[in-house]
């Protein structure tokens, strides 16, 4: 018997607008060990949160199995599960104040209070008990949420999307906080969302969703260097592929490193996904002295050296450094990276070497 | 920390295994659901008894004939001239009454709502008290001013069709700047600045943009008024006269004066009738306004009142001026009959004094009761009504704002929402006495409701109870579903959702919703002149004996009473529905 979370073969399904059904969620399996955290990974309207209604109670599956130490849940309403849930915008009660949010799960039981001050230190709002949430920053918020969820010492923890609402700078500072509760707490989790460095940042190990279907689980590093088939190379970032014998891929293999492991895979007829930056702009090897007075002039080709002719299509200013949207002759369209202050007009013919730590081999 | 997850396994979906329910869950299940069918059912019971069952029994005295349906009343009752007479003025004063609120209503839902100004609190409430006051109040306070040596005694109007069509719209003018004001208070002032920005003068963006944006809650607005209009009683009755009336005053006069029950009967059918299309009309804008709503998000649109070309709002001045001087007008007809009322209530045989309000300790005009004494019996009434309107109506309120999943469940659910809104328009007079003909020996039990003291506040409890649950459930439908998600995860039981979630939120609502059953049931009187015993009259049911009978003795107490009533009325409301802005519809 498996311990922790077990999902079986779910399929979960709503009425459709024109009368029909939604396959929310395709015959879905995965398992959480206890103390894990799981990130359900996958763009808006593929199905995560769907799951996870279901793992709660919320939406009753059409077919398999929800089970918590081999034992099947489907039976247990949701206030019988303790399996928390911890929604995007919090979702406090506004007529308690924070203090009588995180009791909610826990009145009348023998040190509630003790607890309360306990979480709300370990969500570093200590003396929050008082306030009115209304009084609380997006940020706060979310910690009371979490702070109220951990109360009753779920055996699951579900988060859907519990730091999308916020800033970016929030959302990164929370995400490591988050993680560090998680792991204090010894919880298991269920984490969605649609953001891949959040994922990273807060799971032990990522379950990549696309249209209802569950496409791969595995640990982040794994998954980044492994990606299981295109559809997840794309959806987490890889933008041009390659069959890895074609000669446009030569440069990558021949710059060795990370390449080694996944090239073994690529050697065999596989794909080479290059990560926006797997080109660099070298500040020794820019635009192409024969091309830049008259632009558009100059036919690219594979460069000599293990260097890669490319086209610039733009320049982005993105985060402090220059990224050159080039078209490279036998890839396409790719993002290469460049130094700050870096240009060049649109058509020159721009040299670029390889940078194999951005580019992952799929089977 | 070791994890291991299972991918998605590509093979064939794993057949379900096959799980019996345990007994415990079934037990459950089954318990839950005979809650909500309870929760359903009591109001549905008392619905069933206390008014299908004495509507359907008016109504069929006029088409059962020995046992067999006979439609040949139909055909009588619309060969009357007389029929076609009064038919055709209720439409008309309905038409007319429900233009010039709208026209007049929703200049003053922009003035109340969208500018801001010194007095503005103070205006909203005044133009929201004709609401709330007894019809019979309302007849009074015009006759008061319009009778010969009244205010405006001058112009001559007394008895005629401009004076029940100025009554009708001092009644609903205040619900057409609510129901329009609230709607436009939370409207998205950006839409408008995104037309003033793609040059649209600020009239163009208020017929293109603003307008049409306002249509559900207009037509809402309208529709509601329409059917108050149309079924309005105690005014009618008490302004028009002989010569005019509604269908509803027709039922009263066939009933009572006649003893014509058949042709009561057609024109309840009638009445019924209209009643249900502008029930549907105004269900359609409201699920419309609902959708609409949800689109847009509170934000603070208001400007200063620009009245002069060179303050703030400059480019707005023209609005604001045009909606001031309609809003005065608006003002002008709520403020001068009930200052009319009150100094005429001033005006004793012998002089300016309290005479008149002295004289209401003693029973006068050959009543059996004094003034007092019935307001005494009013108050008690209208608390009985009012706690049987908000359990009947909380429950309606609970049951109607969940959303089920099942389709059918869904229909049904929808189908409640609408039934509970039947006693809004069918006529008081069917209903009170349609409880004379069913309440003596009910269920061939040999005893005689009839004389029981709850039979008046249930009776007021009918009425009451559609303002309750439409005060309640935008409450309750306001309360995202998550809250009570999040509630069940952290271990709550439905029973604990129900009161640590739904409840307090509720009691918002319910504090306006018990003002507003409190004050109609005062006010009642279709049903409660049928039916309040004449030695225990209610107020409204004294006053209008009073009116009846000769004498500027007995006038005097009436306009005093009716002083009396419309402040115990207004006060409730004021005390108990501070501060909210509930929309009444």
């Amino acid at each position: 018997m498996a311990d922790g979370l077990g999902v079986d073969g779910l399929v979960v399904r709503y009425p459709a607008a024109g009368g029909g059904v939604t396959t929310a969620v395709d015959d879905v399996s995965l398992q959480a060990r206890p103390g894990a955290v799981v990130a359900l990974l996958g763009p808006s309207g593929c199905g995560k949160s769907s799951l996870l209604r279901a793992v709660a109670g919320l939406e009753p599956p059409v077919a398999g199995d929800v089970t918590w130490d081999g034992v099947s849940v489907l039976d247990v309403p949701v206030h019988r599960r303790g399996f928390g849930l911890l929604f995007q915008d919090g979702q406090l009660f506004a007529h308690r104040d924070v203090a009588g949010n995180v009791a909610y799960g826990i009145a009348g039981r023998p040190g509630a209070r003790a607890r309360v001050d306990e979480l709300l230190t370990l969500v570093g709002l200590p003396g929050y008990g008082r306030r009115d949430p209304a009084t609380l920053s997006g940020g706060e918020r979310q910690r009371v949420a979490l702070a109220r969820a951990l109360a009753p010492r779920p055996r699951l923890l579900l988060l859907d999307e519990p730091l999308s609402a916020l800033d970016r700078a929030l959302r990164e500072r929370l995400a490591a906080d988050l993680r560090s509760v998680l792991l204090a707490t010894g919880t298991t989790a269920l984490f969605v969302t649609h953001d891949q460095d959040e994922a990273f940042a807060v799971a032990d190990e990522v379950a990549v969703m696309a249209a209802g279907r569950l496409l791969q689980v595995d640990a982040p590093a794994r998954l980044w260097r492994r990606p299981a088939d295109a559809t997840v190379a794309a959806f987490l970032g890889y933008e041009a592929f390659v069959p890895a014998d074609a000669p446009a891929a030569a440069p990558w293999r021949a710059a060795g490193g990370r390449l080694d492991d996944a090239g073994g895979r690529a050697a065999t007829g596989g794909t080479l996904a290059l990560y926006p930056g797997a080109l660099v702009v070298a500040p020794g090897a820019g635009v192409r002295a024969d091309t830049a007075a008259e632009p558009g002039t100059g036919a690219p080709a594979p460069g000599g050296g293990g260097l890669v002719d490319g086209v610039v299509v733009e320049l982005r200013a993105r985060r402090g450094r220059t990224e050159v949207v080039v078209d490279v002759p036998g890839i396409g369209r790719l993002t290469a990276h460049a130094p700050v202050g870096w240009t060049a007009p649109p058509g020159a013919v721009v040299r670029m070497r390889p940078d194999p730590e951005a580019v992952a081999g799929l089977p | 920390m070791t994890t291991s997850l299972a991918p998605a396994r590509p093979t064939a979906p794993a057949p379900v295994p096959h799980r019996p329910a345990p007994g415990g869950l079934a037990v459950r299940r089954v318990g839950r659901a005979l809650g909500w069918v309870a929760a359903a059912g009591v109001p549905v019971a008392f619905l069933a008894v206390f008014f299908a069952w004495p509507v359907a029994a008016m109504v069929s005295r006029g088409f059962v004939t020995d046992g067999w349906l006979d439609l040949s009343g139909f055909v009588e009752v619309f060969s009357r001239p007389r029929t076609w007479r009064i038919v055709g003025l209720t439409l008309a004063q309905a038409s007319v009454g429900t233009a010039l609120s709208v026209l007049l209503g929703v200049p003053g839902a922009y003035l109340l709502y969208r500018c801001r100004f010194r007095g503005r609190g103070v205006l909203r409430a005044l133009v929201t008290v004709p609401f709330v006051l007894p019809t019979v109040v309302v007849g009074v306070a015009f006759r008061s001013v319009l009778a010969p040596g009244g205010l405006l005694g001058f112009l001559r109007l007394d008895g005629t069709f401009t004076a029940i069509v100025a009554a009708l719209v001092f009644f609903n003018y205040g619900l057409v700047v609510r129901t329009v004001g609230a709607l436009w208070e939370r409207l998205d002032p950006r839409t408008e600045q995104a037309a003033r920005a793609l040059g649209a003068s600020p009239w163009r963006v208020l017929t293109s943009v603003t307008l049409p944006a306002l249509t559900p809650a207009i037509a809402g607005a309208a529709s509601l008024t329409f059917l108050f209009c149309a079924t309005a009683f105690g005014t009618v009755l008490v302004l028009g006269g002989l010569r005019f009336g509604t269908v509803e005053t027709e039922i009263w006069v066939q009933t009572t004066q006649y003893l014509d029950l058949r042709a009561a009967a057609v024109l309840s059918v009638v009445q019924l009738v209209v009643v249900v299309a502008a029930l549907a009309v105004a269900g359609r804008a409201r699920s419309r306004q609902d959708r609409a709503l949800s689109l847009t998000e509170p934000v603070d649109a208001t400007h200063r009142l620009a009245l002069r070309r060179r303050s703030a709002g400059g480019d707005l001045v023209g609005i604001d001026r045009a909606a001031a001087a309609v809003t005065a007008v608006g003002v002008a007809l709520v403020v001068v009959p009930l200052a009319g009322l009150v100094v005429r209530s001033l005006h004793t045989p012998s002089g300016w004094g309290l005479g008149n309000y002295v004289a209401l300790a003693q029973p006068g005009g050959a009543l059996p009761v004094s003034a007092w004494a019935a307001t005494v019996t009013s108050v008690r009434v209208a608390l009985d009504a009012t706690w049987l309107a908000l359990v009947v109506g909380g429950l309606v309120a609970v049951v109607v704002s969940r959303r089920p999943r099942a389709a059918g469940l869904r229909r049904a659910v929808g189908g409640l929402d609408a039934a509970f809104m039947l006693p809004l328009g069918v006529s008081a007079v069917t209903v009170g006495f349609g409880f004379l003909l069913v309440m003596d020996q009910p269920f061939g039990l040999h005893i005689d409701l009839r004389t029981s003291p709850l039979l008046v506040p249930v009776a007021q409890a009918v009425v009451a109870v559609p303002l309750v649950v439409r005060t309640v459930l935008p409450v309750l439908r306001a309360i995202d579903p998550r809250q009570r998600e999040v509630a069940a995860t952290l271990g709550a039981a439905p029973g604990r959702v129900l009161r640590t979630i739904d409840l307090p939120l509720a009691l918002r609502g319910l504090g306006l919703a018990a003002a507003l059953a409190f004050a109609t049931s005062l006010g009642e009187f279709g049903a409660t002149s049928f039916l309040a015993r004449p030695d225990r009259p209610t107020l409204p049911v004294l006053i209008f004996r009073l009116i009846g009978r000769p004498g500027e003795a007995t006038y005097g107490m009436a306009l005093a009473a009716s002083v009396l009533l419309a402040a115990l009325s207004a006060g409730v409301v004021a005390l108990l529905g501070r501060g909210r802005t509930g929309v009444v519809a």
